[in-house]
This record gives C-alpha cells, sequence and structure tokens, in this order.
C-alpha cells in the first residue's frame, strides 16, 4: 500500500527541530534543525551512522524526549507544548514503541505483558488476536525468560499493536535477531501497518531493511541529507542481510 | 592512596545515606552494651569498693535488750571478725512547715571514724562531742539535702515518749543505707526517713538501754561457717529476743543494688544484640547491592589481573571501615550514656562516687559482637564477588527468570490486576528478599513495642500497687504489738474514714532443705485499704486455714500450692508452725506470706494484738490528722503512700525515660534503613521496567505504585507479626527484669502497639517517598537505550 505523501493530511508535522544534549563547550548537537512530515499509514526508515540523532529524533516523536528548540505537531496537536500528563495520555492511545532490547515485563508472561496495554487503551485488539498476528498464539503463558530473543521481540510488537496504535516508532527492531527471527519480526511489523493502516517509522542502520520502506530517510551528523521514495516496498521475505 | 583505598572511600561516601544508619546502629548497640555492661561493672565496683572501705556488715542481729559486757564473748564466737554492738531506737521527728509524721532511725556511735562495721563517713560538719551535755547528732544526706538542713540546723524528735532537741553538728552516710526506704518499705523516701548518729551515752539514756545494746552488726572472715555463726549466735543471745541474724540480702539497701545490677546485665545481653543484628542486616542489603551495581567494575578489575580476593578485600574494607567507625561513634555515646546513667544512679544511691569506667572485658566483647555484626553483613557481597568471573561480571545481570510459582500463589495473583501481579510476582520470586524486608519491620516494630512496654509496665505496676493492694492513705506502724484499745484509739484519730488493722512479723519459712527471711503479714478478711491483689489486679482473699505466698516467696522455697511449709517466728514468743500453703500469687511488688490477722494472733499467742494501722483519711482533715499522730505515743513510723507512689514514679520515670528515647530512635532509624534499602532495591532493579511502564503509557502514579506497593505489602505482612513478636519479646524482657520484689504486669496493650506500629508505619512511609521522588526522575531514554 503505497500512500501520497502530498495528498494527505501529515500525522506528524516537524519543524526547525533542534536537540543539543548538554551545555557550553560539552554540548552535544544531536539534531540541528529538521523539518519532516509524515503521512498517515505510511512506512518510513531513518537510515544513518550511529550517533547521527536517529534515536533522539524518533523519542521526541514518541513523546519520550522533548525537543530544545522547533515544533512537533501529531494530528494537529503540539506535542512541544504538552506537559506530562498529556504526554503520557499520548503515548497510552496514540503511539506504539519497539526497541532493540525487548523491555518485556520479566515477572509478567507474554499475555500479561499484551494486558498491561489492553487495560489501559481505549479500543484494544483481544490479546489472543495481537499474539496471533505475531504467530505466538501457543507461547501465551510464557515468561520472557522462557522465550527466545524473536519472540520475546514478537511479543513487545504484540504490546505495541494491541492498543492498535496510529503510530509505531521502531528502533533498530532487529538489531539484536538473526536473518530469519528479523524476518518473522519485520513481518508482524508490516502486517500491522496493512491490518490497521498503522503508520511505522523504523529506525535502522541496515541499508536492505531500507527497501520496505516508502520512503527512506538519509541521517547524517544530526540532519536529513537525504530523502529517497521507494516506488515499491519490498517484502521482508526477500531481505538479506 | 592505592586506586582500590580510593574507591573504598568513594563508594562509602556515595552510599553515605546507608552508611551512616549502619553506622548509627553499630553505634547505638554498642554505645548501649559497653555502657550497661560498663555501668554494671562501675556501679558493683564502686559499691565493693564502698562496702569494705566502709566495712559493711555481713549479718545483723536486732534484739530486745542485751548487756555490753556480752560483746567479748560474740566477738570470740568462730568466724567472727569485728562487731558493733549499737543502741538503735525509733523516732519520730518534726521540722517547722512540715505537717506529716516523718521517721528516724537513731543509732549509736562511739568513735565514729573507729567505727568496726558500718562506718558513717562525714560529708560535712564534725562528729558529736562523745560528753557534750547537749543533744549533738550526725544527719544522713540524702534528708539533709531534702530539707535543706546544715550543720547548726535544729530537729525535733520523740524517743520513746520523750522529746529532744537535736543539734545536728555533721552530715554523713553509711554503707548500709546507700538506698534510703523506711523499715518494711520497699521505696526511697528520703524526705520522711531519716538516719541519726548519736553518741552512745545520749542514745543510752533516750532509748532506756543503759549498758545494753539492741543492735548487732558483724563482719565475719572469709572462711567462716556462716549456718554455724548463725546458730550460736542464736544460742547465745536468744533469751536476750535476739531475731535470727540476717545478712546482706536482708539489708534493702543491698537487695536492691544487687537486684539493680542484675537488671544491667538483663540489658547488657537482651538488647544490644537486637541492634547489632539489624546494623548487619542493613550492611548486608547496602553491600550487596553494591556489588550487583558494580558488576561490569568488579569484572574489569578482574580483567586487569586483580586478584578475586583483591577486589574481595574492598567491599571487606568497606565493612571494616564501617565496624571502625560504629566503633568509635559507640565508644563516644558509651562513655556519655556512662556519664548520663552514673549521675541519675548518683541521684538515687548515695555512693561515695561512681566514676564511670568501661571495662577492657565489655570492649572486648564489644569489638567481638560488632567484627561478628560486620562479618554477617559482608560475607554475603565478599561470597557474590569471588564467585563472580570477570567474563560474567562484564556480561549483564542475566534477567530474573520468572517462572510459574506454585498453584495457590499462581491463582492467587490472577486475581489483581496487572500491576499488582507485577508486585506479587516479585514478592514471592525473591523469598528470600521479602523475608528479610519483613524480618528488619518486625524487629523494628518489635524494638518499639517494648520500648512502649516498659514505662508501661511500670505505670501499671504504680497503678496495681497504689490503687489495688495499697489504697490506704497512711500506714501507721506501732513499736510493739498493741491491743484492743489501742486499735479504738487509732480509729478514733481525726480525719480517719476507714481503719484496718494488720501485723507484720518476721518470719523464717522452711520447705526441704530451702529456707527464706521474709514476713508474715496478717491482714483481716474482706481488707479494702490494703489487699492481696495479684499483679493483673485479682484480689486473694487471705485465709484462716494457710498461708497465701507471694510466687517470689514459693519460688525461693520451691515450694508449691498443697506443701507444708515451716513458719519460725522469732519475735517475742518463739512460735514455729506447719501451714499448708493454699495459694500461690504473683503480686507486682513485695515477697511475703499472708495470713488471717485474728489465726496470727493466735498462732503468737496474743490474740487481738496489732501491729499497725492503714487508714484513709479525709483531706481536709490531714493537719489535725498529723497533728494527732505526732502526740500519740507508741506510733513507730507513718507511711505516707502518696508519697511513695511519687518517689517510686520518679526512680522509674527517670531511668526509663532516657531508654525509651534511645529505643524510639532506633526503632524508627531502622525502619527507616529498611524501608529506604528495600525500596532502593527495587528502584535499581526495575528502573528499566519502570521507565518500559511509563512509555507503554502509564502514569507517574501508576509506576510508582508498582514500585510503593511492594514495600507496602511487605510491611502489612510485616506489622501484625511485629505486633505479635513485639509483645512476645516485652514479655520476655519483663519477664528477665523481675526480681523477687517486683513483677511487671504486662498485658497486650493494643493501644500502644497500634502507636507503635503507626510510628514504624510512618517511618517506613516517609523513606519509600523519598525513595519515590526518584521516580519523577527516570529518564525514559536512557533507561531504554541499552541493559544496564
Ligand atoms: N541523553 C543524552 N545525553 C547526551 N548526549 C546524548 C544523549 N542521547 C544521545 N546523545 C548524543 O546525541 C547524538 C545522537 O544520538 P542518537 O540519536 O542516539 O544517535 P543514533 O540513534 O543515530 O545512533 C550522539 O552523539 C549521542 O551521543
Ligand atoms: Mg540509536
Amino acid at each position: 500500500m503505497s500512500v501520497d505523501v502530498h495528498t494527505k493530511v501529515p500525522l506528524f508535522d516537524v519543524r526547525a527541530l533542534t536537540r543539543v544534549f548538554g551545555h557550553g563547550e560539552s554540548a552535544v548537537h544531536a539534531l540541528r534543525g529538521i523539518d519532516l512530515e509524515l503521512a498517515e499509514g505510511e512506512v518510513v526508515i531513518l537510515l544513518g551512522p550511529s550517533g547521527s540523532g536517529k534515536s533522539t529524533l524518533l523519542n521526541i516523536l514518541g513523546g519520550l524526549d522533548a525537543p530544545t528548540q522547533g515544533s512537533v505537531k501529531f494530528a494537529g496537536r503540539a506535542l512541544h507544548d504538552m506537559d506530562e500528563r498529556e504526554l503520557t495520555d499520548y503515548r497510552r492511545t496514540w503511539v506504539g514503541f519497539i526497541f532493540q532490547f525487548y523491555n518485556l515485563i520479566p515477572s509478567l508472561t507474554a499475555r500479561e505483558n499484551i494486558e498491561l496495554v489492553t487495560d489501559i487503551a481505549v479500543n484494544p485488539l483481544p490479546v489472543d488476536e495481537a499474539l496471533a498476528m505475531v504467530g505466538l498464539s501457543h507461547r501465551g503463558e510464557h515468561f520472557p525468560a522462557q522465550l527466545s530473543g524473536g519472540e520475546q521481540q514478537r511479543v513487545a510488537i504484540a504490546r505495541a499493536l494491541a492498543k492498535r496504535p496510529r503510530m509505531l516508532f521502531c528502533d533498530e527492531p532487529t538489531g539484536a535477531l538473526d536473518l530469519k527471527t528479523g524476518v518473522l519480526t519485520l513481518e508482524a511489523l508490516m502486517q500491522a501497518n496493512h491490518a490497521f493502516g498503522t503508520t511505522l517509522m523504523i529506525v535502522t542502520h541496515n541499508a536492505d531493511i531500507a527497501r520496505l520502506g516508502d520512503r527512506v530517510i538519509h541521517f547524517a551528523d544530526g540532519r536529513i541529507r537525504e530523502i529517497v521514495h521507494n516506488p515499491v516496498r519490498a517484502k521482508p521475505a526477500d531481505l538479506h542481510w | 592512596m592505592r586506586p582500590l583505598t580510593r574507591k573504598l572511600f568513594r563508594d562509602l561516601w556515595r552510599m553515605r545515606a546507608q552508611s551512616l544508619a549502619v553506622v548509627s546502629l553499630l553505634a547505638i548497640g554498642i554505645g548501649l552494651l559497653v555502657s550497661s555492661l560498663g555501668m554494671k561493672t562501675s556501679l558493683a565496683d564502686s559499691r565493693d569498693r564502698y562496702y569494705l572501705d566502709k566495712r559493711l556488715s555481713d549479718l545483723q542481729v536486732q534484739l530486745v535488750r542485751a548487756p555490753l559486757r556480752l560483746v567479748d564473748r560474740i566477738q570470740a564466737l568462730p568466724g567472727v571478725q569485728d562487731i558493733e554492738a549499737r543502741v538503735a531506737a525509733p523516732a519520730l521527728l518534726e521540722l517547722p512547715g512540715i505537717t506529716e509524721q516523718m521517721t528516724a532511725r537513731l543509732m549509736s556511735i562511739d568513735e565514729a571514724e573507729q567505727t568496726r562495721v558500718n562506718r558513717p563517713w562525714l560529708i560535712r560538719g564534725r562528729w558529736p562531742d562523745q560528753d557534750s551535755g547537749r543533744r549533738e547528732v550526725v544527719l544522713n544526706e540524702a534528708f539533709a539535702d531534702a530539707h535543706q538542713l546544715q550543720p547548726g540546723s535544729h530537729l525535733d524528735a520523740t524517743i520513746r515518749g520523750g522529746r529532744e532537741r537535736l543539734e545536728i553538728v555533721g552530715i554523713a552516710n553509711s554503707p548500709e543505707f546507700v538506698f534510703v526506704s523506711p523499715p518494711g518499705q520497699l521505696f526511697p523516701q528520703p524526705d520522711r526517713y531519716a538516719l541519726i548518729w548519736m553518741p552512745r551515752r545520749a542514745l543510752e539514756q533516750a532509748a532506756d538501754l543503759d549498758g545494753a545494746f539492741n543492735d548487732l552488726v558483724l563482719r565475719v572472715s572469709a572462711d567462716a561457717d556462716i549456718a554455724m555463726l548463725k546458730r550460736s549466735l542464736k544460742d547465745l543471745l536468744g533469751r536476750y529476743g535476739a531475731q535470727p541474724a540476717q545478712g546482706r540480702d536482708r539489708i534493702p539497701s543491698a537487695r536492691f543494688l544487687d537486684q539493680e545490677l542484675d537488671q544491667l546485665a538483663t540489658m547488657a545481653t537482651l538488647i544490644p544484640p537486637a541492634f547489632l543484628a539489624v546494623a548487619a542486616f542493613l550492611l548486608n542489603v547496602a553491600l550487596t547491592r553494591l556489588v550487583e551495581a558494580e558488576r561490569s567494575n568488579i569484572g574489569l578489575l578482574k580483567a586487569f589481573g586483580f586478584r578475586a580476593w583483591e577486589v574481595a578485600m574492598g567491599y571487606l574494607g568497606m565493612a571494616l571501615v564501617l565496624v571502625l567507625l560504629g566503633l568509635l561513634t559507640g565508644a563516644v555515646l558509651a562513655q556519655a550514656l556512662g556519664q548520663m546513667m552514673a549521675s541519675l544512679y548518683l541521684t538515687v544511691y548515695r555512693l561515695p562516687d561512681l566514676p564511670f569506667a568501661t571495662s577492657v572485658s565489655a570492649w572486648a566483647i564489644a569489638a567481638g559482637v560488632a567484627a561478628l555484626a560486620g562479618a554477617a553483613g559482608c560475607i554475603n557481597a565478599i561470597r557474590r564477588v569471588l564467585r563472580l568471573s570477570a567474563a560474567q561480571a562484564l556480561m549483564p545481570p542475566p534477567p530474573p527468570a520468572f517462572k510459574h510459582g506454585w498453584r495457590g500463589a499462581e491463582a492467587f495473583s490472577r486475581q489483581f490486576d496487572t500491576l499488582t501481579r507485577v508486585v506479587l510476582r516479585r514478592i514471592i520470586g525473591f523469598p528470600r528478599r521479602s523475608l528479610t524486608t519483613i524480618f528488619g519491620v518486625v524487629c523494628a516494630l518489635s524494638l518499639l513495642i517494648l520500648a512502649r512496654q516498659f514505662p508501661i509496665a511500670i505505670d501499671q505496676l504504680l497503678a496495681i500497687t497504689f490503687e489495688g493492694t495499697r489504697r490506704q492513705d497512711f500506714s501507721l506502724t506501732l513499736i510493739e504489738a498493741q491491743g484492743l484499745d489501742d486499735w479504738q484509739a487509732l480509729k478514733r484519730l481525726p480525719g480517719v474514714l476507714e481503719a484496718e488493722p494488720f501485723r507484720t512479723v518476721p518470719a523464717v519459712f522452711r520447705f526441704g532443705s530451702r529456707e527464706a527471711d521474709e514476713a508474715l503479714v496478717g491482714l483481716v478478711k474482706g481488707a479494702s485499704l490494703e489487699r492481696l491483689v495479684d499483679y493483673n489486679g485479682v484480689p486473694f482473699a487471705v485465709r484462716d486455714d494457710g498461708l497465701v505466698i507471694t510466687r517470689g516467696l514459693a519460688s525461693q522455697l520451691g515450694a508449691t500450692v498443697g506443701d507444708r511449709i515451716e513458719v519460725e517466728i522469732t519475735r517475742g514468743q518463739q512460735v514455729r508452725l506447719q501451714l499448708p500453703v493454699l495459694a500461690v500469687v504473683t503480686v507486682a511488688v513485695g515477697n511475703n506470706a499472708y495470713l488471717d490477722l485474728d489465726v496470727l494472733g493466735q498462732f503468737l499467742r496474743e490474740p487481738g494484738r496489732i501491729g499497725g494501722v492503714h487508714v484513709r483519711i479525709d483531706s481536709l482533715d490531714r493537719e489535725a490528722f498529723h497533728e494527732a499522730v505526732r502526740g500519740t505515743p507508741g506510733i513507730a513510723g507513718v507511711s505516707d503512700l502518696a508519697r511513695a507512689r511519687d518517689s517510686l514514679q520518679r526512680t522509674f520515670k527517670e531511668g526509663a525515660g532516657v531508654m525509651t528515647g534511645i529505643f524510639v530512635t532506633f526503632a524508627v532509624l531502622m525502619a527507616v534503613g529498611i524501608a529506604f534499602a528495600t525500596s532502593s532495591v527495587t528502584l535499581a532493579e526495575q528502573r528499566r521496567d519502570l521507565a518500559t511502564l511509563q512509555v507503554l503509557g502509564f502514569s507517574r502514579r501508576e509506576v510508582s505504585y508498582v514500585l510503593l506497593a511492594e514495600i507496602g505489602a511487605l510491611t502489612l505482612i510485616a506489622l501484625p507479626l511485629g505486633v505479635l513478636l513485639g509483645h512476645w519479646f516485652a514479655m520476655q524482657f519483663l519477664q528477665a527484669m523481675a526480681t523477687d520484689l517486683f513483677t511487671f504486669p504486662a498485658r497486650f496493650e493494643s493501644g500502644a502497639y497500634a502507636t507503635a506500629a503507626a510510628i514504624v508505619l510512618a517511618s517506613i512511609i516517609a523513606a519509600a517517598l523519598l525513595v519515590r521522588r526518584e521516580v519523577d526522575a527516570i529518564n525514559l531514554v536512557e533507561s531504554l537505550k541499552s541493559r544496564e
């Protein structure tokens, strides 16, 4: 499902975004002025060398971090002006996260990890359905320590999808996985995009994964160096890294 | 400084809150231990020196009247080292402005400085002139202080019905009266009871005992056969109305001091270990956590070629530094506590001096115990360091592997929402840690309950003693037992609302091979003033078919209900009886046997005679009552129960107040320490999970719940356990503190326990909220970036 960026209302509207860590001589300019629009349903890949600011951008868009300057609007609402409570609401209702380390709660089973989200979401998926989407219906009663890395990552995806998020941020979701499990993981993500029209932003430094996106944003030194449109998205199964 | 040493001090500084808690607990434990041990030896030493220096008697015989020529024969008895054959007489005192009856014991002195037994020593003034025509006397210090009497002051005394004006020429103390309590009274009444030394000739005349003595005190040689000596004394002096010779255990002052020493020993063995155990516990928590947090450092150090034990030494070093700091602070504290206790004791006990000194053995014990606490506190951490291989240490700790618990726990946790399950699974999943936390809170609460129970027990002891047992306003004791006429006269004294006769005779009780010198008390049936009441306030009736004895006497004799015991009464006519024990009563204060007054009179072949009366008076007629008592010959003493209560209360409260303060401080420190440690561990281990929850859209409130519910739930489990254990502990403590004269009433004090629980809870909440603030500071991005 290819989306034409220019004909849709942008889901995210980012203007002149900067993020500086620290100050004075030791200040690190992680983002040096980002302008970007994301359309609903889009799959965007952030590609760039380590330290170029990809995670920083993703964290700000996800409401985990605040910009130093500039504006971020989500569906017309100014993220950069929200207080702690509004940001909590924002994360709770609209966005999901997938990290390189799966961040499952070790004392809860796979099913319960998903229930965490379905308990507080507005219109959640049934837990079984979420598990089925990632092909782990039979592993619901297992604790994280009893699951492989790939399975844990898929539980994390199921957990993120369970709230039917409009936006899913994935920071190097396959960074710790081998090819086969990585492909399974990516398939699960693409399926969410397909099923719910969830917008995906995937951070990677793997150029091959970039072929999955509608757009590939090349990052360097806190700036967008180049945006490449893929006419056709590749399928996860076609990847080889 | 070597790098590892530098690291050690940096770590200590970083953990300063916990280090401080550990050091304070150690210091308090050590301070209490050393000061009570030190106080015990100081008091014992001071006492022994005093007794030796001023030649306290080993035996005392009271007689009616014996000629002085017997002195040589007594001196010649085998085992006798020194004797003093004294004249002693009771007197009533008057001082301007004081209406209550005051009594005194007059004792003869010869060359005071040469007194061979029970030598008084001057504090101010001079000794009386033996040949002076005036009535020169020396007064004891406590009474002089209470009334601001100085050499040069005068006292009016009634001795054997004759009034004398006494001139005080000196103030003195005696080893016989370290603790001044009137005869037959357990409580100090320094302002109502005086000791007066008077030249022999003058007292002989006043007491009508020319050329005679009635109070014999002896020191015996080290190898003396006491039992044989007692028999010889009886043979020699029996016909002069001699009572059986009594040892130091019958000198109230000496007896009280002995009990105080026992209680100090109890304190030293029971209380400090609790503090040291908690110090060890906190140290363990702090160090184990540090090792967990420093896994990678440990790995690096090992990878750099440091040997495992070198790395481990760092943690041992920390424990050592803390133990040393604890010992040092404890030493200062012990010294301060000791000085404080010593000056407190000196207000109650009239000793020449009481230098507080800590003994080497006390320090050895303290150092040993502290080292033990330190070792117990760091052993776990060191074992972990040694076990960690360099490669393992450099990797992040494996995620805690939760598994399905046993069915019951699983079903239980499934009843709760997901966040609560996180909490429950941690509690169940780390049972050792949860139990440790519970144990810590239980200890803190127990200590607090113990601290609160003691003053309550004292209050109850006083309440039962003065509202249950001794409900009279005054007790009048007669010089000699009197008949019906005097009883009628006493009843008709002005202001008397209610009067009850009694008679107390010293007696020797025997059962099997055991023997006890106590008193046989005759009370009227249905008494309402002086009653026989057990330590829980339950009254017992005196019987005419046998004895009711106190628990203390029963255990001295090894006798119980149903046994027949021998009672030998030596006053006046010698009477020997075999009487059954009909009941054993645990009384709060005192140690006697009780019998119906009439029956006692019959046994003594003096039916109807009374030894004194207990009276309740109309407070409006107080002055008239005292006036009349002063004008009544034959009254040996008047004891004022309200005053006795006050003085007892002061004695107890002063000592208990300091202790309670220390205990409460400790308990709070402990509760705060444990709550802080537990929530810090929870936070450290779950920082990442708490961040994840926030990322998923949980609010800080909900996330704080996960952090706080753990310590909260553990506290909820611990509090009732703590109340039970604290109660049990308090009971044990009160039992250990009981003597044959005192039994502390002990009840389940729900109000006090609830307060104690509330204090612990508040401490825990305060500590937990302190840790909770860190939830606000969790950096979501940082926490999720990588595994710690
Ligand atoms: N919390 C932080 N404090 C200081 N510097 C940071 C922080 N987070 C990121 N940086 C710095 O900002 C820059 C961009 O980091 P990041 O967005 O993580 O890069 P990427 O994800 O592209 O590897 C890096 O130089 C990084 O060191
Ligand atoms: Mg990154």
